[in-house]
């Protein structure tokens, strides 16, 4: 563990530290525009240029491509440095377009961050710019500004290094160098859109975000990726402020959130693309058959609809299924209401899925539920001659099951033609729902709910790992975070516990886990202390 | 898609073992495809990463990289001339200059009938014999108006009828 | 007298380039002697380094000093890379080697290969030498089937395989570390130092880099012995060196030199003088990246010390010598159209600033000048030189420096009008 000191502070870092993050253990940003810790190091920018003094001898020299070692005094900002930064952003200006009214990375961009420190100068340049590709689709998701880019080389070594296929290239010699694709061969990657967010000007952008919010408006909320079972790490960046555009809009995009245990720097085009449910179709009023009325209404219906049921039919009659989109804590309470106070035994989460992600060698895997081991560990599932997803549903069609609850899943457009019928054939049908589908439609009481992002919860990924995910929006109209509907559901069958809040439940599952005992949750998660900020893009 | 003739092939296929790994021969087959078909297309770089088995966009940052690849296809005579420090102190834009007189064409152009194309060539290293300038790959040296008007003519009539496009006669390309 | 005949001996015999006739001329001998008297590979590394041989291809580095940074007990194959790449304006002398006297070459090919246990040799040649290419691959071919190269030479049991790489236009590929991503089959962009190629170089595996005249010096040491060959220079610099010898002279052409010999000498006794007997306005001495010095500067004698003492470099040692009659600011326009040209894109400073310099350049010939353009270009300058990854950021620099600071007058005078 050698010792430095930079900008006379002193610190330890591990062996093989670059000088960059040893900076930024201090907290001190070495400017830089080529080096990503996910990437291999180039130097090619020359911008991260500090002073280095070993052995009594000074020189200037990159951050980046320099490992700290022990006895090594570092000075980011000396007359000399600053000069040397000061000349390499000159002359990645030169031929830049200086277009940033018009450009959607106004306001993450490190060249208008290292301008604010290192230029402020007369402009200098009286000879022509080159000129390059424009509103260039590079790809189905991402799009190419040529004249913006700073040759970083980022966004190749992405393609090359994470993903392994080199999708992208920097063609030509010398200043004519073009960053683009190979003519017919697109930049399709399942991860194509990191290649934005490596970006650190406006040249990559996303096709999906493009025009639609300045950034300084949106709000960035901590999150898990509900897409498939790794639970990669993202923010959610959303704003409920400005109505232009697109009114009802509130999410605008996802970003990768570091986490070195479960996605480092990266996510899917998947679980960057699959917000738009968020604020699509939504139901935030209480049903009873095709009526609004009120959650009170609503709830007293559904109870005696299942006080009945279990009176006629038996506890055998029943069926509950409720897809692993849910969160622990709604796992949790929806276990004490229908296995511990209803005693019932056809309860499952196995439920199919229209969406099924394709399994690969980065982050994605083929389960597209975020939440399957939490229902796991939790005991949610069939009790003793309890049936299966498909059981249930093949009872429900042949009348052995009369009463099905269904929560937060569209069986009909999962089953398809397999489902016909299905709400017809029962003697009633509880939906809870955040969307407005089929089932929804013949619901014998429908009771709208929150999604992920409008409150806060748990996710346990495919290895047992358990995040926490924030509030970042509030709840669509009326509807209500699915463990609170569970609650007050039970509480009007008889139940006499309660909980406050998502933290109370979480606390109350938690007993005596020790897998859980790694989450506070009052933590800010992710990669906790260290060297890697989790700001995105702060690198 | 684009397919080297069987003799080249063989070729490739030779300088491929040469190396410890089969990238080294990039550069190497760009050659070969250039000197079969005549200049670099993209059918050509993607029969090279086809043989190596290397990405496409690899090949094309290659042959992007390298000023001798030729993207479009050149004059049947290719004149290379040198115009940097001793070949300039020495008259190499007055060749240029006669160049754009008698055949009508600036550093990379072709003239019409395909024949000729010219290209400005950084030092060739023979500055003692300035000014110098390859024709394809013979070197010409001591350069002056009146004997360049003598080599050009000397290929005008050595030249074969005009052929259709190189890509379209691959047999005739070889030499 | 400066002039000497070492490496140069037999250019004048056209068939020098046969096996037969360079046998008769006592080539190869070297290598026979080392594999027939079992000579210690370490004992060579020694005698080279006491020879004081140092790189030709502009750096002068020590030679033995760098083979022995190759480490010993490396699992991994080792490689050596002749550098036959030379694009350094002005620079032409090893055309004359590898046009000339192949079997030189290949004999230290051979040579160093043994003192650093080296099995297969990579010469990088230029892509526009066809015919140095020619020369070379039917030396080889002479050369194996007589039995010097390939397998279990002269019944030594060591085998050497030499490789003619041919380039395909891109001048940074003389630069080392390009030469071995071109070499592997990439882009020609320099690679971050450390690690050195000694110990990770060509494919991941440790690389000896030495220039073709650096090699043909090698057999001369085992002939003369480190003392007599480190004696034909100075203290620091062994051996001779060739001059390549352009623009406005006599008789340019390439003249072989004992280490030291003085620049004025080369161009007046040597090289024949100014012809027309015009004046001597300018000489560039060490290839177009060396900065340029004035006619009453040239008193300084060949050598690498010296040269950098004078504020300048020996470099590739091709001098360019510039009469009365030349336009600096047009010599300089060329120069930065060449760097503009050839900067491989990979750094900031060098892909943009040479381009930046060499546009305000031709804005000035054009008569679109400002002497505020003079103060911009030297700070351009300032904010390349030294900054980069490989020094052909400093090459734009330094002799954008050098002109400007030793003719600003006629760049001034270029305003006015
Ligand atoms: C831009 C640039 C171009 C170079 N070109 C050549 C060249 O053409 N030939 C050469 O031998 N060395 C060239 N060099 C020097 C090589 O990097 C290297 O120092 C040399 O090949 C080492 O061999 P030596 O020690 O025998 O001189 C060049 C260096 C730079 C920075
Ligand atoms: S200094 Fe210039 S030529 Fe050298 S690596 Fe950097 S950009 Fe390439
Ligand atoms: S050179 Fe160090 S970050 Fe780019």
């Amino acid at each position: 563990m050698p010792e430095l000191t930079i900008d006379g502070r002193a610190v330890q870092v591990p062996d093989g530290t670059n000088l960059i993050l040893a900076a930024r253990k201090l907290g001190i940003d070495v400017p830089h525009f080529c080096y990503h810790p996910g990437l291999t190091v180039v130097g090619s920018c020359r911008m991260c240029q500090v002073e280095i003094e070993m052995g009594g001898r000074k020189r200037m020299d990159l951050a980046c491509a320099n490992q700290a070692a022990d006895g090594m005094v570092v000075r980011v900002n000396t007359p000399e440095t600053i000069k040397a930064r000061k000349g390499v952003l000159e002359f990645l200006l030169m031929n830049h377009p200086i277009d940033c009214p018009v450009c959607d990375d106004a306001g993450e961009c490190k060249l208008q961050d290292y301008y604010m420190v290192h230029g402020l100068y007369q402009n200098r340049l009286d000879v022509p710019k080159w000129h390059k590709p424009k509103v260039y689709s590079v790809g189905p998701r991402v799009i190419l500004d040529a004249e913006r880019c700073v040759l970083c080389s980022r966004c190749v070594r992405f393609c090359d290094e994470i993903w392994g296929d080199r999708q992208l290239g920097i063609f030509g010699h010398g200043s004519e160098e073009v960053l683009i694709n190979y003519p017919g061969k697109e930049l399709d990657n399942p991860y194509s859109v990191n290649v934005v967010d490596l970006c650190p000007v406006g040249a990559l952008l996303e096709k999906k975000f493009r025009f639609q919010r300045r950034v300084w408006y949106l709000k960035s909320v901590k999150s898990i990726c509900p897409r498939c079972s790794r639970g990669c790490n993202i923010y959610l960046h959303v704003d409920q402020d400005h109505d232009y555009k697109q009114p009802g809009k509130r999410v605008f995009r996802v970003k990768p959130r570091y986490n070195p245990e479960v996605n480092r720097w990266w996510i899917s085009d998947r679980g960057r693309n699959g917000f738009d449910f968020i604020d699509q179709n939504r139901v935030g009023v209480p049903r009873i058959q095709d009526e609004e009325v009120t959650w009170e209404e609503a709830l007293g219906r559904a109870a005696e609809l299942i006080r009945a049921g279990l009176k006629t039919w038996g506890p055998q009659g029943l069926g509950v299924l409720v897809a692993p989109s849910a969160s622990n804590e709604d796992a949790f309470v929806a276990r004490r209401l229908l296995r511990d106070l209803l005693k019932l035994e056809h309860v499952d989460f196995d439920v199919p899925s229209s969406d099924q992600p394709q399994a690969d060698h980065l982050l994605l895997t083929d389960d597209p539920y975020p939440n399957r081991q939490g229902f796991r560990d939790l005991g949610f599932g069939p009790g003793e001659g309890g049936m299966r997803t498909a059981d249930i549903v093949k009872a429900a069609q042949n009348g052995k099951i009369k009463g099905l609850i269904v929560a937060g899943t569209d069986l009909e457009g999962v089953l398809g033609d397999r489902a016909a019928g299905l709400a017809e054939k029962l003697g009633w049908l509880i939906c809870v729902s955040y969307a407005g589908d089929a089932l929804w439609q013949r619901a014998a009481v429908g009771l709208p709910m929150a999604v992920y992002a409008e409150r806060p919860g748990t996710f346990t990924n495919f290895k047992g790992k358990v995040q926490k995910f924030e509030q970042a929006l509030t709840p669509f109209g009326a509807s209500q975070p699915q463990w609170l509907i569970w609650q007050r559901l039970a509480q009007k069958l008889g139940a006499k516990w309660s909980y406050e809040d998502e933290r109370a439940v979480f606390k109350d599952l938690s007993q005596g886990k020790p897998a859980y005992d790694t989450l506070d949750w009052f933590a800010t998660f992710g990669a906790g202390p260290g060297p890697y900020n989790d700001n995105w893009y702060m690198w | 898609m684009l397919q080297f003739s069987d003799a080249t092939r063989q070729q490739a296929l030779a300088l491929i073992e040469k190396y410890p790994r089969k990238s080294a021969a990039i550069i190497p087959l760009l050659h070969l495809a250039q000197k079969e078909f005549g200049w670099i297309s993209e059918e050509a770089e993607l029969a090279v990463a086809q043989l190596l088995d290397v990405p496409v966009v690899s090949v094309r940052e290659v042959s992007g990289f390298y000023f001798m690849f030729h993207k479009h296809p050149p004059g049947r005579y290719h004149l290379q001339v040198c115009h940097n420090i001793s070949c300039s102190l020495l008259g190499a834009e007055t060749i240029l200059d006669w160049i754009r007189e008698h055949l009508g064409i600036e550093s990379g152009q072709t003239t019409p009938d395909g024949l000729f194309s010219v290209e400005r060539m950084e030092c060739l290293a023979c500055c003692d014999r300035a000014p110098a300038m390859l024709i394809n790959d013979e070197l010409h040296v001591h350069l002056t108006r009146d004997k360049l008007a003598a080599l050009v003519e000397e290929r005008r009539r050595q030249a074969p009828p005009p052929e259709p496009h190189p890509t379209d006669n691959h047999e005739s390309m070889e030499t | 007298m400066p002039q000497i005949s070492l490496v140069s001996k037999n250019f004048q015999y056209p068939d020098q380039v046969e096996l037969q006739a360079a046998l008769s001329r006592g080539a190869w001998e070297q290598w026979k002697r080392v594999l027939a008297e079992k000579i210690p590979p370490a004992a060579i590394i020694e005698e080279v380094k006491a020879a004081k041989l140092r790189g030709q291809g502009g750096a002068g580095f020590p030679t033995g000093v760098k083979w022995g940074f190759v480490p010993k007990d490396s699992p991994k194959p080792k490689y050596l890379c002749v550098n036959a790449d030379e694009g350094e304006p002005g620079t032409f002398k090893d055309r004359a080697i590898l046009e000339n006297d192949p079997h030189l070459m290949l004999e230290g090919v051979a040579i160093t290969c043994y003192a650093v246990g080296i099995h297969t040799a990579f010469v990088y040649m230029r892509g526009e030498f066809y015919q140095p290419q020619r020369v070379m691959e039917k030396a080889i071919r002479e050369a194996t089937e007589a039995g010097l190269l390939g397998k279990n030479i002269q019944g030594s049991g060591f085998d050497l395989d030499v490789i003619v790489h041919m380039g395909a236009g891109a001048y940074i590929c003389g630069e080392e570390t390009a030469l071995l991503n071109s070499l592997e089959g990439w882009k020609g962009w320099p690679r971050l130092k450390p690690p050195f190629p000694a110990v990770v170089g060509a494919f991941g595996c440790p690389t000896v880099i030495n220039n073709v005249e650096t090699m043909a010096g090698v057999p001369h040491i085992m002939r003369l012995g480190a003392a007599e060959f480190q004696k034909l220079g100075t203290e620091k610099d062994g051996g001779t060196k060739l001059f390549a010898i352009s623009g406005h002279v006599a008789k340019p052409g390439v003249y072989e030199m004992t280490m030291g010999s003085s620049l004025k000498e080369l161009i007046y006794d040597v090289a024949g003088g100014l012809p027309g007997g015009r004046r001597l306005k300018a000489v560039i001495p060490g290839g177009s990246s060396a900065p340029v010095l004035k006619a009453d500067e040239i008193d300084v004698p060949l050598e690498f010390e010296a040269m950098a003492a004078a504020g300048t470099m020996l470099g590739s040692g091709a001098v360019i010598v510039l009469d009365e009659t030349v336009s600096i600011p047009e010599v300089f326009m060329v120069t930065a159209r060449f760097y503009a040209h050839e900067s491989c894109g990979q750094c900031t400073q060098c892909r943009e600033g040479c381009t930046w310099i060499y546009k305000i350049s031709k804005k000035i010939l054009a008569g679109h000048g400002q002497p505020s353009d003079l103060d911009l270009m030297l700070d351009l300058a300032d904010n390349m030189n030294g900054k980069t990854v490989c020094p052909l950021g400093a090459a734009m620099a330094l002799p954008t420096i050098g002109f400007l600071k030793k003719f600003p007058h006629e760049f001034l005078a270029l305003m006015k009008s």
